[in-house]
């Protein structure tokens, strides 16, 4: 407990006093939730830095209604919100859950929270309880050991709090004048991991001739200090209202209680990071990072994205080794500007095509230190090796994921009837298999003796096998009685959903500009013919090739 | 949900604190009276009816959290270790 305790107040805190107070004051248990004491030591060092938005003085009304807030907040909104909201997410440390809330919709209740909300808003201050958070660490690499370095603090905050974010998401993430980046994929729509896999699958088998450089944050969330994010969003124009709420709800007084092999420690101070498990904070982090991103991409090539991000996920791809290491020593210098670090560990150097062909080209730096070689990277949950999406490896991983699922669930499925193991299988193990499929289906189309696609067949088979039985061995049978699409002509709808998701892409994602320029559908109405050498992306371009694919193609 | 927490009027002084808590408090109250309180070592000890429960139930979210104690027991099993241990 103590080490993992000294671990998270030094990463929470941007000049670390890592003493560990004693256990606080007796705690009480409700429902399965521990109650912390009401009120924890408030923090100054951080406020005190700020006195502008330590300010208790109300907004005036003015600056209300320019921030846009009070438009958000109302009563029906707080309950579409409050339906929409899984009912399994965790509770807070008041232990108030979803489904409580729920039972109390057609009461005053949404009434008075309306109320408080508003109330809150004119004051500028939110309570001082929505900064207390539970943080679980997670196991990060399930193949090492789980100690506090190897784990991923989520916080667990109180649900009014939850609640007030999710109705002011959208403004936190339009106000100013914010141009995010259209390199920027994560959580923003009209983008997807799978447009971002399918853009690099291209630019590596357009042959770039350089490495493709994978790059990793070390602890990106939990290193944004607010000084530097303040600086950002003061640059991006945003509210001073809206500033003066993310720093309350972020940075102001926050304590945290860490849960370590199910023992809670008393509340700890934090003065950094963004809370993972917190609704603004992706929005805040790809605000953060939106100034790295513009930078990266002024020096890109013609149509070419120099650069790809999904959140702190990113890769560089440059033509010259020597482009390639321009733009990392930018990056370098913007992580030293913000206060971020790079693991270079988790960083990637993947030779592809004719720089794997090469001798074995001068070392990238990255901090004076050379990114590693790679042969494969896991980017996205999808494993790239040097000539582009390595499918293979790809279905053996999403098969390994659901045979570790399937083997769990026949431990403790006995007693289940067909029904509640239909249930599991469909939101459960299909999902899982199903990541990448669109993709992979398209490898397929190009490649009828595609492994990946056997593997995934037989473990698919496998999934219909634990609900249908043994001796049910005609696993088309088999999905016609359960209702579900077999295999191909379900890898086919997925497909197809693809491609209407491309239709909606963004205009600013890169692959829309790649696609423009190779004539796909939207921009001319004849069809074109896919051979099946051509890469990947190909097989979107059409999509008379998407929905029919036994056609044969057209010159 | 009137009788616990009294309406606020916006001429009021009030604290955001405070208004908060007696919001928490009334929420909290409610459900004390309508579940109960239970002590959750004690529970767990106890013969599982929800799961019987959840066993007649054919809806999805039913089935996830028929899914979930299973789910949580194997993450519980894995205890985090000192890393100089």
């Amino acid at each position: 407990m103590e080490v993992c305790i000294e671990h998270y107040s030094k990463m929470f805190n941007s000049s670390a006093s890592s003493s560990i107070p004693s256990a606080g004051p007796s705690r009480y248990t409700l429902n399965n939730l521990c109650f912390s004491p009401p009120h924890p030591p408030a923090l100054t060092s951080c406020s005190s830095r700020i006195p502008a938005l330590q300010s208790s003085e109300p907004f005036p009304e003015s600056t209300l209604l320019a921030s846009g807030l009070l438009a958000n907040i109302w009563i029906d909104k707080i309950k579409v919100q409050l339906g929409r909201m899984s009912s399994t997410a965790s509770c807070g440390t008041d232990g108030i859950t979803v489904i409580m809330l729920r039972h109390l919709l057609e009461t005053s209740f949404p009434k008075h929270l309306h109320q408080l909300y508003l109330a809150w808003l004119r004051t500028g201050q939110t309570p001082r309880r929505w900064n207390e958070s539970i943080v679980y660490p997670l196991c990060q690499d399930r193949k090492e050991p789980y100690t506090a370095q190897n784990s991923r603090p989520i916080s667990l905050v109180c649900l009014f709090r939850k609640l007030f974010e999710a109705l002011i998401l959208p403004i936190v993430s339009t106000s100013g004048k914010m141009p995010y980046s259209g390199v920027q994929a994560g959580f923003r729509s009209g983008y997807s991991t799978l447009t971002n896999v399918l853009t690099l699958d291209h630019e590596i088998e357009a042959d770039a001739g350089s490495p493709i450089l994978f790059f990793d944050f070390a602890a990106a969330f939990d290193k944004v200090g607010w000084s530097h994010l303040e600086r950002e969003l003061k640059a991006q124009d945003i509210n001073p209202l809206v500033l003066r709420l993310i720093h309350q709800l972020m940075f102001q007084d926050m304590t945290f209680s860490l849960i370590v092999n199910g023992c809670p420690s008393a509340q700890q101070n934090r003065n950094c990071g963004l809370l993972q498990g917190s609704p603004l904070s992706p929005i805040l982090f790809n605000r953060f990072i939106n100034s790295l991103l513009q930078s990266l991409k002024w020096q890109s090539r013609p149509s070419f994205p120099s650069a790809l991000f999904f959140a702190d996920d990113w890769v560089i791809i440059s033509p010259t080794i020597q482009h390639a290491q321009s733009l990392i020593d930018m990056a370098t210098r913007w992580a030293d500007q913000h206060g971020m670090a790079f693991n270079i560990g988790k960083c990637g150097s993947l030779r592809t095509h004719t720089a794997a062909r090469t001798p074995m080209p001068p070392s990238i730096l990255l901090n004076d230190q050379p990114i590693p070689f790679v042969n494969t990277y896991k980017y996205l949950s999808v494993m790239f090796a040097s000539k582009g999406i390595d499918f293979d490896s790809q279905s053996t991983l999403l098969c390994e994921r659901v045979g570790r699922h399937l083997g769990a669930l026949r431990w403790y499925s006995a007693s289940w009837c067909p029904r509640i193991q239909f249930n599991i299988l469909k939101s459960i193990l299909l999902p899982t298999l199903e990541y990448s499929l669109p993709l992979l289906y398209g490898h397929f189309l190009k490649d009828g003796k595609s492994k990946a696609w056997v593997t995934m067949n037989t473990v698919y088979n496998n999934c219909l096998q634990w609900m249908a039985g043994s001796a049910a061995n005609r696993p088309h049978v088999t999905c016609h009685l359960l209702g579900l699409l077999p295999r191909k002509d379900r890898a086919q709808h997925l497909l197809s959903r693809f491609y209407l998701h491309l239709l909606s892409m963004d205009k600013n994602n890169p692959l829309q500009a790649i696609l423009d320029k190779n004539f796909w559908y939207p921009k001319t109405t004849h069809r074109i013919a896919v051979p099946n050498h051509h890469s990947l992306l190909f097989q979107f371009l059409n999509p008379l090739a998407v929905f029919t694919p036994h056609l044969p193609n057209l010159g | 949900m009137d009788t616990l927490f009294p309406s606020f009027k916006g001429s009021e002084r009030f604290d955001v604190n405070m208004l908060n808590s007696i919001l928490c408090a009334a929420v909290q109250a409610i459900v004390e009276r309508t579940l109960g309180i239970y002590k959750l070592e004690e529970s767990r000890k106890k013969e599982d009816k929800a799961a019987k429960q959840l066993l007649a139930e054919l809806d999805m979210s039913a089935s996830i959290q028929l899914l979930k104690p299973a789910q949580q027991a194997s993450v519980v099993a894995q205890q985090m270790v000192s890393s100089t241990g």
